[in-house]
């Protein structure tokens, strides 16, 4: 049944794969239960001069017959592919595999499976492999497998059933030029039964750390072997080794290609040679032989080797021109022993498959994220956690995380981090976290706002080293401690990244250059400049609002009520959001804003560069200034166009905060009808400006209001008797401040009454 | 940018897409035939083809970097109008989307007057009218006009009507290294045609002999230099291929060496000998000379005619004696000698040759274009399929 099954197929596969132009002729050859092996006769194409020779000067033949074998479980599986058995062997791109058996190809960069099934249609896979294969033996014939425009191909060692994890960058940044050798301290894990060795049947896991340890004979704790979990593990050693210099000086470069082909300690030496690593290879072992002298454990131990190979060009993907060849062998201490290598030179040694510890790099290439800058988080709740974690996934180093608050049960309802004890703070268990992922961030647990006043701690959160600093805290009070610091204090640059109605909007902000605008000037724009009605209804949600989050933060476990899915999708969003403005840097600052539909998953993003605040000391209360938005000077310089002969002016709208010491005016009432304009004077009418304001303060959420007032002056004239009167009676009106701003034709005055702010 | 040499299915007829490694391209002949325009026509939709191979410049315009009309004749020229712009480049126009000519590469017969016995074609008219423009603009600024204005004269006219432009005007014997201006050392060709008239009465026997631009080409390829010779000469006939193998045998037969050739007039028998094929058959016998011209092979050479599937008939071209003949030349191995048409009918798909650092290599098709028509999917469309219950169905 099977057997009749399978035929079926090899002829159906025939029809296929002769439906290919460069496939000449096909056959069955044989057909039984298990498997049912084909031949095809493929038209190599090859340059000219050679084809007129039948063959390429490798040895590649203008028609190759090339065996096909379909396993029982096809098309549930891939056909396998195996060449002639006097196939050239020094070719890339063959699996690695002992010469009694047929060579195989490498026809897909990836599982062969997944590429034939990919296909769908049975057919038009057999159709793709064989095309694979008539361009695998094509560029076999022009020599063009390894593709070295693109760089340094590495040694084909996928499908090595033995592991060994290392910080490939780390390994490469040891490499120098005088050659050399680093022992690392390493632990194992191996499957299966008690003796078992290493290829036979059992599977090595080896992980490599970066700690370098001497071979000390009185070190005990070096080689250990002990079982976990039904497997053996143990402390070991690996060896990493780079080439030796030319006699010349000259740096040593391996510019041969050379398929794996180590497996026994003979061809390891062999390999080492060939790489110049021949003589620290044999001190290692050396040393080996004298840490152990003495001693027996008689179980063997997996040892791990690592050979660095100098190429004449950079890895594919890689910056670096070091490629890691590492293998792995087992030592056996025994009693009558002439080596710890049981069977000398012939004791096997398996190459194995590199793979990198986590790192950064690593995780920023597997995402393929751009590079950003380090960032210093301040806040690790469940929007700073969340946003930390995105970052260090995709290899952006966290180099601080702030927080003061600690790690609560209620917590796990949305934090990234869930724990099964709450004794640490915040910002240590993000830490711990993170250096999982292969960072090593810094911990501050004091009161940010308190930390920011002090240039010590102040340091601490925001290191000169990071790029950017983002705050998560949705804390009004760090927002203002940032805001307040002088720009020369603030090496990162400032972001912060708050949620809002309930998870269903949710804002970034990124201060200008310098310091300017400041993220305070930042919201008071944002709310100067709201018009969609969806963000109006859910920044000023009464309870959940922008304004309100402050609260919640207050009140400590109160915070909005959301599931971790919305909290998720938003910070996700605005952490890409983030990683987008650190891209294309521009001068100004960017307000970022996005709000998700009623009834949909739909969300709505906004953004809006804002360009620096003019910033001007007031004349009068020691300190404080007044910040103009660009928008606000654009519409006072209109106005004061318009009358060229005569004082004007208006009324001033914005936010005032003692904390700051600052008026942020971001927007500008007209004066009212019945004002009164004169080339010496200028006089605030009244009519309809009460409603104006109010008006002006419910759109904003109640938050804007009337700051002061400005006027023009027609020469470049400060303060007049007339404006410091004004001053005074608008200071004794109510308790907030309220500024007299002046546009004199080239520049403008302010002032305040004294008392305003005492 | 890998070079390559492009020959289009144009049945009996050129059109070969030079592509050099610098990126830039140049167009030999044009046979794009109204048929082929139209899509329900099983004809290959070779102007598709083209404008897939050609990129926009700035302006989006598709573009070659030079054109190379060999002769004037439609079989040569016909599409020109259709698909190419022609007048000044800002006139082009969006909604036409046509292809720019940066540079146009005429055989001097532009100049001549409209001849009664041969009449032109329109096309051919509209490539000389454009001809006659750009010399038009050379001659009035003094110097080289931009890309689209461009033109290089192939070889002098006769009587010095050419004497005053030949800073655009290419000598017999001489060689090309720039397209379009560019001179980066892509490629070097050298022209060997057309003849000049060796007296009088000659006019007539070269005309008889379709007179060509012949040109030896020499591209660079993955960086090395001369890795491909191709020897490309439209319709010239027996007589023409005598007279360079008389001239420079001796001395410079290495002009005439090829790795690739495309035999002259779409392999007809008259460009190998002047017997008639129908008065002697088999009795026929070969111009050593002209077959000394067309025979100087490098290793491996192939020979790529244009021309319909070649059949052993009284019909030429193409002709089936001379095929023999050619595959002949290239060591008897019929592998090594291409049909234009024949291999269209078997690939579905011009025939490319890539010329690499490793060297010549004729271009197989990506898998997925390969795939649909081999494994016929979308062949349910291509018969009426009867179905239903009339017929002989077996019911009891």
């Amino acid at each position: 049944m099977a057997e009749e099954e399978l035929r079926s197929h090899g002829e159906q596969f025939l029809l296929a794969a002769r439906a290919h132009a460069e496939c000449r002729a096909g056959r069955l050859i044989t057909v039984g239960d298990k498997s049912c092996l084909i031949e095809l006769d493929l038209n190599v194409e090859m340059p000219l001069e050679y084809k007129v020779d039948g063959a390429s000067p490798n040895g590649i033949r203008t028609t190759e017959t090339v065996t096909v074998k379909l396993w029982r479980n096809y098309p549930w599986s891939s056909p396998s592919f195996y060449l002639r058995s006097d196939f050239p062997r020094d070719l890339p791109h063959l699996q690695p595999g002992p010469l009694t058996q047929l060579p195989r190809p490498c026809l897909v960069d990836g599982s062969q499976r997944e590429y034939f099934f990919q296909f769908g249609l049975v057919e038009l896979g057999v159709f793709h492999l064989v095309h694979q294969l008539v361009l695998w033996l094509q560029r076999a014939a022009e020599r063009t497998l390894i593709h070295h425009g693109r760089g340094w191909e590495p040694t084909l060692r996928r499908d090595l059933s033995d592991i060994l994890v290392i910080d490939a960058e780390a390994c490469r940044a040891a490499v120098d030029r005088n050659g050399g050798y680093r022992v690392l301290k390493a632990d194992f894990l191996r499957s299966s039964m008690d003796g078992s060795l290493i290829g036979r049947d059992a599977w090595t896991w080896l992980n490599v750390t970066q700690e370098q340890v001497p071979l000390k004979r009185d070190d005990k704790e070096l080689f250990v072997r002990g079982k976990r979990n039904g497997l053996w593990s143990g402390d070991t050693v690996c060896c990493l080794i780079w080439p030796d210099k030319l006699p010349t000086g000259a740096d040593f470069v391996a510019g041969s290609y050379m398929p794996e082909t180590v497996d026994i300690y003979r061809r390891l030496l062999e390999r080492a040679d060939e790489l110049n690593c021949g003589r620290a290879l044999r001190i290692f072992v050396d040393n080996l032989e004298r840490c152990f002298q003495g001693f027996n454990l008689e179980v063997p131990i997996p040892v791990g080797i690592v050979l660095c190979a100098r190429r004449p060009a950079a890895l594919v993907g890689s910056q670096s021109n070091i490629e890691l060849l590492p293998y792995v062998f087992d030592i056996r201490a025994m009693k009558q022993r002439s080596s710890l290598l049981a069977a000398g030179d012939d004791e096997p040694v398996m190459p194995t498959t590199q793979i990198d510890a986590t790192n950064p790099a690593l995780l920023r290439n597997v995402s393929g994220a751009p590079a950003v800058p380090p960032v210093a988080m301040i806040g690790c709740g469940s929007v700073g956690s969340k946003m930390a974690m995105h970052l260090a996934r995709s290899g952006v180093t966290i180099s601080v995380v702030s927080d003061n608050r600690h790690l609560r049960p209620h917590n796990m309802a949305r934090h990234a981090l869930a724990r099964p004890e709450y004794a640490n703070s915040k910002a240590t268990e993000l830490a711990k976290e993170l250096e999982l992922l292969g960072q090593k961030p810094s911990v501050q647990q004091g009161d940010a706002v308190t930390d920011l006043a002090v240039r010590e701690t102040r340091k601490l959160i925001l290191p000169k080293e990071a790029g950017y600093a983002i705050n998560t805290t949705a804390s009004l009070s760090v927002r203002e401690a940032l805001s307040a610091l002088p720009a020369r204090e603030v090496k990162p640059r400032l972001a912060e990244a708050a949620l809002f109605g309930r998870g269903n909007g949710g804002f970034l902000l990124v201060e200008g250059a310098s310091h300017n605008p400041t993220l305070s000037d930042l919201v008071a724009e944002l709310y100067a400049s709201i018009t969609d009605d969806r963000l109006r209804e859910l920044l000023f949600d009464p309870a959940f609002g922008l304004t309100e989050i402050q609260i919640g933060q207050g009140c400590g476990a109160l915070t909005m009520p959301m599931t971790d899915m919305r909290l998720s999708a938003m910070t996700a969003a605005l952490t890409e959001e983030f990683v987008g403005c650190t891209q294309n840097t521009i001068a100004a600052g960017s307000i970022i804003i996005g709000s998700k539909a009623e009834a949909t998953s739909d969300t709505n993003w906004q953004r809006q560069d804002v360009s620096p605040f003019e910033v001007i000391e007031i004349d009068g209360p020691e300190g404080w200034t007044i910040r103009l938005s660009q928008k606000v000077l654009t519409k006072i310089r209109a106005e004061v166009a318009r009358y060229p002969t005569v004082e004007t002016g208006g009324l001033l709208i914005g936010m005032c905060s003692a904390r700051l010491k600052a008026i942020t005016v971001v927007d500008v009432i007209d004066a009212p009808p019945d004002s009164v304009r004169s080339a010496s004077v200028f006089v605030l009418g009244t009519q309809g400006l009460k409603t104006a304001i109010k008006a002006r303060h419910r759109a904003s959420g109640n938050t804007l209001f009337d700051v002061g007032t400005w006027h023009s002056h027609l020469a470049d004239q400060g303060p007049s008797e007339l404006d410091r009167a004004t001053a005074k009676k608008l200071a004794m009106e109510r308790p907030p401040p309220s500024v007299l701003l002046i546009a004199a034709p080239t520049r403008l005055y302010s002032l305040m009454h004294k008392r305003a702010s005492e | 940018m890998t070079a390559s040499i492009t020959f289009f299915p144009v049945s009996n007829g050129d059109m070969t897409l030079v592509c050099l490694d610098n990126g830039q391209n140049l167009l030999i002949d044009i046979n794009i035939r109204a048929d082929a325009d139209n899509e329900d026509h099983e004809m290959p939709d070779v102007a598709e083809d083209l404008r897939g191979r050609l990129r926009r410049d700035d302006a989006g315009r598709l573009y070659v970097d030079g054109f190379l009309s060999s002769h004037p004749h439609s079989d040569h020229i016909t599409g020109l109008r259709n698909h190419f712009h022609l007048g000044p480049p800002d006139e082009w126009k969006e909604k036409d989307d046509k292809i720019l000519i940066r540079e146009m590469w005429s055989s001097p017969v532009v100049f001549r007057r409209a001849d009664a016995e041969q009449p032109l074609c329109d096309d051919a008219k509209a490539w000389r009218q454009e001809a006659r423009r750009r010399v038009k603009l050379f001659r009035e600024k003094g110097s080289i006009p931009a890309e689209g204005d461009r033109i290089l004269i192939l070889g002098e006219d006769v009587d010095g009507k050419t004497d005053d432009i030949l800073d655009i005007v290419v000598k017999l014997n001489e060689t090309i290294s720039a397209c379009n201006g560019l001179a980066d050392g892509a490629f070097e060709a050298r022209l060997l045609g057309p003849l000049p008239p060796e007296n009088d009465d000659d006019e007539e026997t070269l005309r008889h002999n379709q007179s060509s631009v012949i040109l030896r080409f020499s591209l660079r390829g993955g960086g090395i230099s001369d890795r491909c010779r191709y020897l490309t000469g439209g319709d010239a006939e027996v007589e023409i291929w005598k007279r360079l193998w008389k001239s420079h045998g001796k001395a410079n037969s290495d002009w005439l060496t090829y790795d690739i050739m495309l035999p002259p007039h779409h392999c007809s028998w008259r460009s190998l000998s002047s017997d008639r094929w129908s008065e002697l058959g088999e009795k026929v016998k070969v111009d050593s000379d002209a077959r000394n011209a067309l025979s100087q092979t490098r290793k491996g050479a192939i020979i790529v005619a244009s021309c319909k599937p070649i059949k052993a008939d009284d019909d030429n071209p193409p002709h089936e004696r001379a095929k023999r003949e050619y595959v002949d030349i290239v060591d008897d191995d019929a592998d090594r000698f291409f049909c234009t048409d024949e291999y269209w009918a078997e690939k579905e798909m011009a025939l490319t040759f890539e010329i690499k650092s490793s060297g010549i290599v004729r271009k197989i098709g990506t898998a997925a274009a390969l795939a649909a028509p081999a494994l016929g999917i979308s062949a349910t469309a291509s018969h009426a399929r009867p179905h239903g219950s009339l017929g002989k169905a077996q019911s009891r």
